[in-house]
């Protein structure tokens, strides 16, 4: 809502204040002439009126002091008075009035020239620089007044003569009044003209206003386009950059692929240069005869249906040389939201597609050499657990053949003889003494055979389940990669006890102490027989050895069984040759061993078959000399999670590695 | 409110100081000089020491008297009045100026603005008055008194012929002696004259 009388307002304190300025600045011109008047006044004293005679004596003259002291009163009025009150309307009457009583002071001291009156005039045509006909107004009552007064208590010294007419002071007062008439409509018109003058610049400044105010807004608009414009242009700069140092080659083409603009880049990886390429169809520019006329079509088909497209295609770059390229087409909407443009980024994959190739081919190779180390690592787990076991089995047939050797039927073969030799005479030879013995001889020989014939069948019997074990052993690492394991039910005790077997002649002929500690011989576990049988007899087999290699006077071997909470637990400890700390981290790695003639894969396997049943196998050893010891634990039932907190309670101040199931680490 | 008083105060101060400053003014310039008895014939009067022939100079036109201080300022003004009326004369009349000059003084004492003036105007005689011996004996106490001897050398008119003191322009006195110029007249008629004492010693009190 715009206030109506606003511009007169403004005007008018517009016009007041430049008024008053104007007024300020004839104070200050006044000032200045109050002072000279008063200058010039003593001057005329002196010049017109220094001394005053008698006969041939002087003083100085009255005009003298009257140019000192009531000019300079009457100046020190003015001067005072605009100093004090110099925005006061009434200071410009004060002005007025002292003005005309200088008019009248100075026809005093120039002995009333006729020129001097020309003071009262020009005084007022002085006042009319105020602007402000009322001033004249009242210059023209003090000449009036002081005419008046003068006429009335001197008239000579205002008019001549001593009898004039009541009436000349209004003539004088109205020859004042004629000058006044003129100046005072002037004073009026320009008064007006300032006025008119504000209102002008009321008008022009109200429009400046809204020019400002428009000029504002459109600055806001063009700061803010400028602020957009130098955003843009500076993301237009990124982006320049960008396309010019990127190592992708860009292309913009329009609807149709025609090549408008291509980077640095395209013609880094293309060798074509925009001016040679610029018009012609991308998809023709690159292509050459290894390019794939399918993938090619798609391309076609892509840009036909204005659509983005993501390929890679061998092209050719300008001296026929065909790389392979990543080509990303993207579609251009333009403010039609049609498409209109096609950017293409492309980027040389050439080394990239070569190094998949290469790492294909090497990936196949690994895959085949993992196979055949697989296959070895099978053929190697199958023979030295068949090993293990042929040992028994070699053991058993040693035995056989020793029993054959040394059999009693030697000894009944003697008496067969015996008996030949004497068929005809059969009866008198067993009168006879040696004959009498014979019976006593074939029952010593019976005996000999019978025990011999039961000591036979044992071997026979453990010749036949260590071979039943090898089958098994075979069984077993050939499912060994889809294998679940075959889970039964298995008694500890028949554990140790199928250890025992499996290593008793072994264990015997080395003169190996074995203790045996059973906790609860029925334990009854669900698990892998032959895969614990499988570890724990490589762990006899390696404390046999450990204690072979430290040639101790008392090799002793200690087999335990124990539960602890839903684990069962087997122990085997010897006082062999012990582990070194700095190895027995690295005692289940596969290919280490600390044996002379180990291959490093019995514990190693030993190890995995423990994590395949869900167990643990760890180890600990008090150092070098000290023997070792080597705990299995294995879930009473196959569903309870693989163990994976190791059980240090009973190794005090001795280093044990744990193997846990962690897939890789073997 | 002290500041006001102030400023009332100086107003106050500064207004009697310039109205008692023009009053005194206005009554000295308005207090006329001292008159003494001039001869009524021009014969009558005793120029037995006087060098210059005043009847053979003057003929049959009037006799003008110019009795004038040098240094006197408010006299200025009767010369400027007399150099006003002259041309307005029928016939000039034979101005003689009395110069008042002091016995020990020499004759370029009486150099001044006002005897140049004079020595310019026609028909003009400026005579050394010293002493002021010549001023007594026509009764002239005051500069710028003037006597106007007519065709008959009977005396027409004695005074001054300025307003008041130092005031040239018209005034009764001029226009009269304009008048007895113009066309004698058989009456004197005198006026106040305006102007500094010629000579102490002879000043009557005022």
């Amino acid at each position: 809502m715009i206030d109506s009388t606003l511009p007169i307002k403004n005007t008018n304190k517009l016009f007041k204040e430049r008024y008053e300025r104007e007024c300020l600045r004839v104070n200050g011109f006044m000032k200045w002439l109050m002072v000279a008047q008063w200058v010039v006044g003593i001057v005329f004293a002196v010049f017109y009126s220094p001394l005053t005679w008698i006969g041939n004596h002087y003083d100085i003259h009255v005009h003298i002091w009257a140019a000192v002291l009531i000019g300079g009163s009457l100046s020190s009025f003015a001067v005072l008075w605009l100093h004090w009150y110099p925005k006061s309307s009434y200071s410009r009457h004060v002005v007025a009035a002292v003005q005309m009583l200088w008019s009248a002071m100075f026809i005093h001291l120039t002995g009333g020239r006729f020129e001097t009156h020309f003071h009262v005039f020009a005084s007022l045509a002085i006042l009319s620089i105020y602007r402000d006909w009322t001033i004249l107004v009242t210059a023209t009552l003090v000449v009036a007044v002081d005419h008046f007064i003068r006429g009335v208590f001197y008239p000579l010294s205002a008019f001549g003569i001593l009898t004039e007419s009541p009436y000349r002071w209004i003539e004088h007062a109205l020859w004042v009044l004629f000058e006044v008439s003129f100046l005072a409509p002037g004073c009026k018109r320009l008064r007006n003209e300032i006025r008119e003058l504000c209102e002008r610049q009321t008008e022009i400044e109200q429009a400046k206003r809204t020019v400002d105010v428009k000029v504002e807004e459109r600055t806001h608009d063009l700061v803010e386009v400028n602020r957009m414009l130098a955003q843009k242009t500076s993301e237009a700069e990124t982006l320049a950059l960008v396309a010019k140092y990127t190592g992708n080659a860009v292309a913009i083409t329009d609807e149709n692929a025609n090549v408008e603009w291509v980077n640095e880049g395209f013609t880094r990886i293309t060798e074509f240069a925009l001016d040679e390429i610029k018009g012609s169809r991308l998809t023709q520019v690159q292509l050459g005869d290894k390019t794939c006329r399918q993938t090619l079509g798609k391309l076609e088909q892509a840009i036909k249906q204005k659509q983005g497209f993501n390929t890679e295609i061998i092209a050719h770059r300008k001296n026929n040389e065909p790389y392979w390229t990543a080509i990303e087409l993207r579609p251009i909407v333009g403010a039609d939201e049609s498409v209109d443009r096609f950017i293409t980024i492309q980027s040389d994959i050439t080394s990239r597609v070569r190094a998949e190739q290469e790492n294909r081919k090497l990936q196949q190779e690994i895959v085949d050499a993992s196979r055949q180390a697989g296959m070895a690592e099978v053929a190697t787990g199958v023979l030295h657990n068949v090993g293990n076991i042929l040992n028994s089995v070699n053991v058993s047939a040693s035995m056989i053949k020793k029993r054959f050797t040394h059999s009693a039927l030697q000894n009944l073969e003697k008496a067969a003889d015996l008996i030949s030799q004497h068929q005809d005479s059969f009866g008198e030879f067993v009168q006879s003494d040696q004959g009498k013995k014979l019976p006593g001889y074939l029952i010593t020989v019976s005996k000999a055979l019978r025990n011999e014939q039961q000591s036979i069948d044992q071997e026979f019997h453990d010749l036949s389940k260590n071979v039943d074990h090898i089958k098994e052993i075979i069984a077993v690492q050939q499912t060994m990669a889809k294998s679940t394991g075959l889970h039964q039910e298995l008694r500890a005790g028949d554990i140790l006890s199928d250890v025992m077997t499996a290593n008793k002649e072994s264990l015997s002929n080395h003169y190996i102490h074995v203790t045996q500690d059973l906790e609860d011989p029925d334990l009854v576990f669900v698990s892998d027989k032959h895969r614990i049988l499988q570890i724990m007899i490589n762990l006899v087999r390696n404390a046999k050895d450990a204690l072979l290699e430290a040639v101790v006077d008392r090799p002793e071997i200690s087999l335990r069984s124990w539960r602890e909470s839903d684990l069962v637990c087997f122990e085997v400890a010897d006082n062999g040759i012990g582990i070194a700390p700095d190895k027995i981290d690295r005692i289940f790695q596969h290919g280490f061993t600390t044996k002379r003639h180990g291959h490093g894969f019995g514990l190693h396997s030993s190890a995995n078959a423990a994590t395949e049943v869900g167990g643990r196998l760890v180890v600990s050893s008090a150092g070098v000399g000290k023997g070792a010891r080597f705990v299995l634990r294995i879930p009473i039932e196959p569903s309870k999670p693989t163990i994976g907190t190791p059980d240090k309670s009973n190794c005090h101040g001795v280093q044990e590695t744990d193997f846990v199931t962690t897939g890789d680490t073997v | 409110m002290k500041a006001r008083l102030i400023h009332l105060f100086a107003f106050i101060a500064l207004t009697l100081i310039a109205a008692i400053g023009f009053i005194n003014l206005t009554d000295y310039s308005t207090r006329p000089g001292a008159s003494g008895i001039a001869p009524e014939r021009l014969d009558l009067a005793d120029l037995s020491d006087v060098s210059w022939d005043l009847e053979r100079t003057a003929g049959d036109t009037p006799v003008l008297l110019f009795f004038y201080h040098p240094k006197c300022p408010c006299t200025a003004a009767t010369v400027r009045v007399l150099e006003r009326l002259l041309p307005r004369t029928k016939s000039p009349p034979a101005i003689t100026a009395f110069a008042y000059c002091p016995q020990d003084e020499s004759d370029e004492w009486i150099q001044s603005r006002t005897t140049e003036t004079l020595s310019h105007l026609d028909n003009t005689r400026i005579v050394i008055d010293r002493g002021g011996e010549l001023s007594a004996r026509f009764g002239a106490m005051v500069s710028g008194h003037i006597l106007l001897y007519g065709s008959d050398r009977r005396l027409s008119f004695s005074g001054g012929i300025t307003p008041y003191r130092g005031h040239e322009g018209d005034s009764p006195g001029s226009i009269d002696l304009l008048h007895r110029i113009n066309s004698p007249h058989h009456d004197c008629r005198t006026w106040a004259v305006f102007g500094c004492s010629i000579d102490a010693g002879r000043e009557p009190e005022q």
